[in-house]
C-alpha cells in the first residue's frame, strides 16, 4: 500500500486538537489559506469557515485527496495571489486589512485579475465549501441537517399550503 | 474436472439469476450459482450511520482510488467494494464512440445499489412495434405475465400508490413514500399542465411484517442498505434458495463458455476460478444465463451457440439520460422541514405522457422524468452558486431546503448499428477470456427525444414556479443509465429472434437468458422488475419441463 493510500485510512477528526500541524502547507501558506477561506464562508450567526477548521481540511486534502496535478496548480496559485496582492498592494494577501481582501477577491471572482486568478478562486472556493459542508459545524449547525439517523416514519410535505397551487401575485 | 453434476446451472446472481435460482430450488431442483463475484453481505459490510465527517477524506475516494474507476462512474466511498474495477474486465469501443459499462461482481450484482424503481410494462409496450412500425413486438403481452408481476411484488415488496394509469399498470404495494414538499410544487405544476407526477414505486419496505426488515428513513439506498428493508437478490433470493438445500452457491467462478454435446444441447459450462487462475467445468442438465445484458451476449458469443438467428449480440439497446434541470422552489426557500427530507428511500416520477394517447410528430417511443427535492446531505448546488462571502453562505442556506431537480429516462430505440461482439482485435481480460467491444451511438429519433425532453422540463419548471439554476440539456455518454438490454431478444420467429417467449434458446432448448437480453426493445421504463417477471415465469416452464423430461425436447 502506498504510503498515500494509508494516509486516506485516518479519519477527518484527527484534523481536531492543539498539536495539529500543516504537512503540505508551509506556515505562511495556511495562514493564507485559513484567511482565505473565512473571506469564502465567513462567520456570522454561525460558525465560520476557521471554526471548522477548513484550513486544516485542504492540508489534509492536498496530502491524500487531490491528485498531485490539482494540488500542485493549488500551491501554485496560492504563490500566485501573493505575487498579485504584492504587485496591487505592496502585501501578501495575509497582510491586507478584511476589506482589503475581500475586495481583493471581488476583483478576482469577476474576472478583473484574469483567467489565472479566477481558475485558482474557483478552485480555492470548491475546497472551501466542500470543507466547511462536509465539517460537523458545516453540516450540523449551519445546515440544521438530520438525516443518516434512524426514522419510524417518513411524513413528507405536509404544509396545507402546498396541497394546491401557490397563489401568483399579478 | 468437477464430478458433481446439477440439474440445472444458473450463471450470475443478481435480479435475474437470482430469481432463477430461487425459483428453481423452491421447486426442488438441484441448481448451481456461478457468480463472478465475491460474496458480501451489504447488511454486514457497509458504511451507514457514520457522519460524512468521521469518514476518510470526508467520503471521497482517494486519487488512487478514483484511478481505478474511472470507466465505473457509480462507484464511490461508500459502493466501491461492490463495485468492479475497470481493469478486471475490459472491453472495447469504437473511436470518439464511448459506451460507459457499469459492473458490479458480487453475490446479488446490482441490486445492492440499484435504483429500486420497480414499474410493470403495459401492453402499450409489449406491442409498440405494431403501433408505429418499429423493431419487434415482444412475444409476449400483458396477460401472460401480469400475475408474475403481482408475483415478484408480493415476494419482494414494492411501496407505491395505485394510480389507474394503462399504461403504467398498477401492481401490490406497500404504502408509498410521501412526496417531499419540492416535489410536491412539481406535482401541481404538472397538474396545470395535465400532467401526473406520482411517488416513484421502490422495492423498499414500508409496512411492518414482511419478510425483510421495515425502512427507517436513513436515505441514499445506493450506498448499500445496513437492514435490507431495500430489495436485493443477497438478502432474499440467496438465503431463501440456500434454505431450501438445493442450491450451491460458488462465487468467484468466471463462466467463459456454455458447453455443448454432440447433439447441440448443453451440457455444463467452463468457468475460471477468480482466485486460482484455473479453469474447471461442471455438468448439469440444463443451463440457465443471468449474467447481466451483455455478459450473457458474450458468453454465448463466446460459445458459438444459439445463435442461428444472428441476433445475438444486436439490438442492444438502453435509456436516454439527457435534459437534466436544477432549480429551486421560492416558497420553500429558508424553510428547513421539520424531518429528515433526504431519508426518503426513493423520488418521484412522471410517467410516460408521449405518444400515449396522441402521436408526437418528431419521435416515436416515449421517456419518464425523474424528480427529486429538498435537502441533502451535501448542498451541491452551491457550486454552480456566484460570489462569496456572507451573503453567498445566507443564501446557500436558504435555497438548501428549497432544490428541486429532475432528469429522464428516454427509450433508445435497437438500431442496426447498435450491437455488441466479441473484439474483434482478439482481446481478452486477465483470465483469458474473449472480450467484447460494444456499439451504442443515438440517432435521430433520440436526438428529436431529447429536445422534447429540454422544452418539457422547462416547461413543467415554469408552470411549478420553480426558478432553474442550471441546465445540462445533452445526454449523458450511452451506457450510462446502467439499463442496457437486448443482445438476445425474445421472439416467436426463430429466424429473427434468439429466446422463444419462455426466455428459452430456439436453438438449444435446455438454455434459458434471463436477464435484460431478452429484451427486444428498452421501452422507457426501468428494466428490473420486468426482468424478475420474466425470470420467475422462464424458471417455472424449465421446472415444468423438466419434471415431464422434456428439456431436450425442442418445441
Amino acid at each position: 500500500m502506498l504510503r498515500r493510500e494509508i494516509l486516506t485510512l485516518i479519519p477527518v477528526s484527527s484534523l481536531a486538537g492543539d498539536t495539529w500541524h500543516p504537512e503540505v502547507l508551509s506556515a505562511h501558506q495556511d495562514r493564507t489559506v485559513d484567511l482565505l477561506s473565512e473571506r469564502i464562508l465567513p462567520r456570522t450567526d454561525t460558525p465560520g469557515a476557521s471554526d471548522a477548521l477548513v484550513h486544516r481540511y485542504i492540508d489534509y486534502m492536498l496530502k491524500a485527496g487531490l491528485p498531485a496535478a490539482e494540488r500542485d496548480e493549488f500551491l501554485a496559485g496560492l504563490q500566485w495571489l501573493d505575487n498579485y496582492c504584492r504587485s496591487r498592494h505592496n502585501r501578501l494577501f495575509a497582510e491586507l486589512s478584511e476589506s482589503d481582501q475581500i475586495a481583493v477577491l471581488t476583483t478576482i471572482n469577476e474576472g478583473g485579475a484574469g483567467a489565472e486568478g479566477r481558475r485558482f478562486f474557483s478552485q480555492a472556493k470548491d475546497l472551501t465549501l466542500r470543507g466547511y459542508y462536509t465539517s460537523r459545524m458545516g453540516l450540523m449547525q449551519e445546515l440544521e441537517y438530520r438525516g443518516n439517523g434512524v426514522y419510524t416514519s417518513y411524513p413528507g410535505c405536509t404544509h396545507p399550503e402546498h396541497q394546491k397551487p401557490a397563489e401568483r401575485k399579478k | 474436472m468437477s464430478k458433481v453434476a446439477y440439474d440445472v446451472i444458473v450463471v450470475g446472481s443478481g435480479a435475474a439469476g437470482g430469481m432463477a435460482a430461487y425459483q428453481l430450488a423452491k421447486s426442488g431442483i438441484k441448481v448451481l450459482l456461478l457468480e463472478a463475484g465475491s460474496d458480501v453481505d451489504p447488511r454486514r459490510d457497509n458504511q451507514r450511520h457514520r457522519m460524512v465527517y468521521d469518514l476518510p477524506l470526508r467520503g471521497a475516494m482517494s486519487p488512487q482510488e478514483r484511478d481505478r474507476f474511472r470507466i465505473n462512474k457509480s462507484a464511490n466511498y461508500y459502493n466501491k467494494h461492490v463495485m468492479m474495477e475497470d481493469a478486471e474486465e475490459p472491453y472495447s469501443t469504437p473511436p470518439g464512440k464511448p459506451f460507459i459499462w457499469v459492473r458490479s461482481r458480487v453475490v446479488g450484482g446490482k441490486t445492492l445499489h440499484w435504483g429500486r424503481l420497480s414499474l410493470r410494462f403495459s401492453d402499450l409496450d409489449f406491442q409498440a412495434a405494431s403501433r408505429d412500425g418499429y423493431g419487434a413486438d415482444w412475444p409476449v403481452r400483458y396477460r401472460d405475465i401480469e400475475s408474475y408481476y403481482s408475483y415478484v411484488e408480493r415476494l419482494i415488496g414494492v411501496a407505491g400508490t395505485r394510480e389507474g394509469l394503462p399504461h403504467l399498470p398498477d401492481g401490490v404495494y406497500q404504502p408509498p413514500v410521501p412526496l417531499r414538499c419540492g416535489e410536491q410544487q412539481l406535482r401541481l405544476g404538472c397538474g396545470k399542465m395535465g400532467l401526473r407526477l406520482i411517488p416513484a414505486r421502490v422495492a423498499v419496505v414500508t409496512r411492518k411484517n414482511f419478510n425483510r426488515t421495515t425502512c427507517h428513513y436513513c436515505g441514499y439506498c445506493g450506498r448499500l442498505c445496513c437492514t435490507g428493508a431495500m430489495f436485493s437478490s443477497r438478502v432474499s433470493f440467496i438465503p431463501w434458495g440456500l434454505k431450501t438445500g438445493n442450491l450451491t452457491l460458488r462465487p468467484n467462478a468466471l463462466v467463459r463458455a456454455v458447453l455443448t454435446d454432440g447433439e447441440g444441447f448443453a451440457r455444463g459450462v467452463a468457468f475460471v476460478d477468480r482466485n486460482t487462475r484455473k479453469e474447471e467445468e461442471v455438468q448439469a442438465g440444463a443451463v440457465v444465463l443471468g449474467a447481466s445484458t451483455l455478459e450473457s451476449a458474450r458468453i454465448l458469443l463466446n460459445s458459438k451457440i444459439a445463435n442461428s438467428s444472428g441476433q445475438v449480440g444486436r439490438n442492444l439497446s438502453e435509456h436516454l439520460m439527457a435534459a437534466k434541470i436544477t432549480g429551486f422552489a421560492p416558497v420553500l426557500a429558508g424553510r428547513m422541514p421539520s424531518y429528515a427530507e433526504d431519508g426518503h428511500p426513493g423520488f418521484s416520477l412522471i410517467p410516460p405522457f408521449q405518444n400515449v394517447d396522441g402521436r408526437e410528430k418528431n419521435f416515436i417511443r416515449g421517456y419518464t422524468f425523474q424528480c427529486s427535492s429538498g435537502v441533502t446531505e451535501y448542498p451541491g448546488f452551491a457550486h454552480g452558486l456566484d460570489g462569496f462571502g456572507a451573503a453567498f453562505k445566507k443564501r446557500v442556506k436558504n435555497l438548501y431546503p428549497a432544490m428541486v431537480t429532475m432528469q429522464t429516462n428516454g427509450e433508445v430505440l435497437p438500431a442496426s448499428g447498435n450491437y455488441t461482439e466479441i473484439d474483434p482485435s482478439g482481446a481478452t481480460d486477465p483470465y483469458g477470456i474473449p472480450t467484447l467491444r460494444i456499439h451504442l451511438s443515438y440517432g435521430e429519433n433520440e436526438r428529436q427525444m431529447i429536445r422534447h425532453m429540454n422544452e418539457k422540463a422547462e416547461e413543467i419548471f415554469r408552470a411549478a414556479g420553480i426558478e432553474i439554476l442550471s441546465r445540462d440539456p445533452e445526454a449523458r455518454p450511452p451506457g450510462w443509465s446502467i439499463h442496457e438490454v437486448g443482445t438476445a431478444r425474445m421472439g416467436n420467429d426463430p429466424r429473427t429472434s434468439v429466446l422463444d417467449r419462455f426466455n428459452r434458446s430456439h436453438d438449444v432448448p435446455n438454455l434459458f437468458v434471463v436477464d435484460g437480453a431478452a429484451f427486444p426493445a428498452a421501452t422507457a421504463l426501468e428494466p428490473t422488475l420486468t426482468i424478475m417477471a420474466l425470470a420467475a415465469r422462464a424458471s417455472g416452464h424449465l421446472a415444468a419441463l423438466a419434471r415431464r423430461r422434456d428439456l431436450r425436447k425442442r418445441s
